[in-house]
């Protein structure tokens, strides 16, 4: 029986995905996930000193205390919802070539439908310039993945080396 | 044994979060009447739990309809 399990088709191919252009060259920026572990940080601690603090004193002291504590996790929160929301998106890689003269940003998106499109947005910024441009490529699940729900490496070097070669060798 | 593995295709996967999403404001309603008539709010429950189960048999196991439309993935490689 094969499997069909969108969770799993994306996390592979984004894995696969990040592979492929690791083994290329490029430098991937954590940039974006060391923020959202920052502003995750800023909620876990606010919380534990709450929690402690409570644990050893009284409430009725510690009113003012809990409040700032309280208005430190709330916005943190905030913040964390907004990073995940807005800015990390679906993003799955960010990366510098070797050279350095080009950045990419690559988003995934792979909604449940009868015949489901893996949606892939690569967004191509060449050195210092403002303007990015973005290429948009749709692979039908059913190209790329085989019965066991593994991505095929033929199938799958076929369709990002065609995209490569459209969008970031001309660059 | 696919009824305890639950894998089905993507097309039953949509028809089954339907029934599931029908079934359960279905169940809902015919409680919150049923209970409204009788004046008894245990029955509006007894409703409730019953539909929900029968929809819970309906979209829980992977039935044979839910297979209809398999995709032609590519080839395993051994």
């Amino acid at each position: 029986m094969s499997k069909y399990n969108i969770q799993e088709f994306k996390s592979n191919f984004d894995t696969a995905f990040i592979e492929f252009f690791n083994k290329k060259g490029y430098k991937q920026s954590y940039f974006v996930d060391n923020i959202r572990f920052l502003f995750g940080f800023g909620c876990v601690i606010p919380a534990a000193i709450a929690f402690g603090l409570e644990h050893f004193h009284d409430f009725s002291k510690l009113k003012e205390h809990l409040l700032c504590l309280l208005l430190v996790y709330f916005t943190f929160s905030g913040l964390l919802t907004w990073w995940i929301s807005f800015v990390k998106r679906n993003r799955i890689y960010m990366g510098t070539s070797p050279d350095q003269k080009l950045s990419i940003d690559a988003e995934t998106t792979l909604p449940l439908k009868h015949n489901p499109h893996l949606d892939l947005t690569l967004r191509i910024k060449r050195g210092k310039q403002p303007t990015t441009i973005a290429h948009k490529l749709s692979i039908p699940v059913a190209d790329i993945f085989d019965q066991e729900g593994q991505i095929s490496q033929d199938a799958f070097s076929k369709h990002i080396s065609s995209l490569c070669r459209s969008c970031i060798d001309k660059e | 044994m696919n009824y305890l593995e639950g894998k089905i295709d993507f097309h039953g996967q949509i028809r089954c979060s339907k029934y599931m999403n029908y079934g359960i404001l279905t169940s809902g309603v015919a409680a919150y009447i049923a209970g409204w008539l009788a004046h008894d709010s245990f029955l509006s429950i007894k409703v409730f739990l019953i539909l929900s189960i029968i929809a819970g048999i309906i979209c829980i196991p992977a039935w044979p309809m839910y297979n209809r439309k398999p995709l032609q993935f590519q080839k395993t490689k051994n």
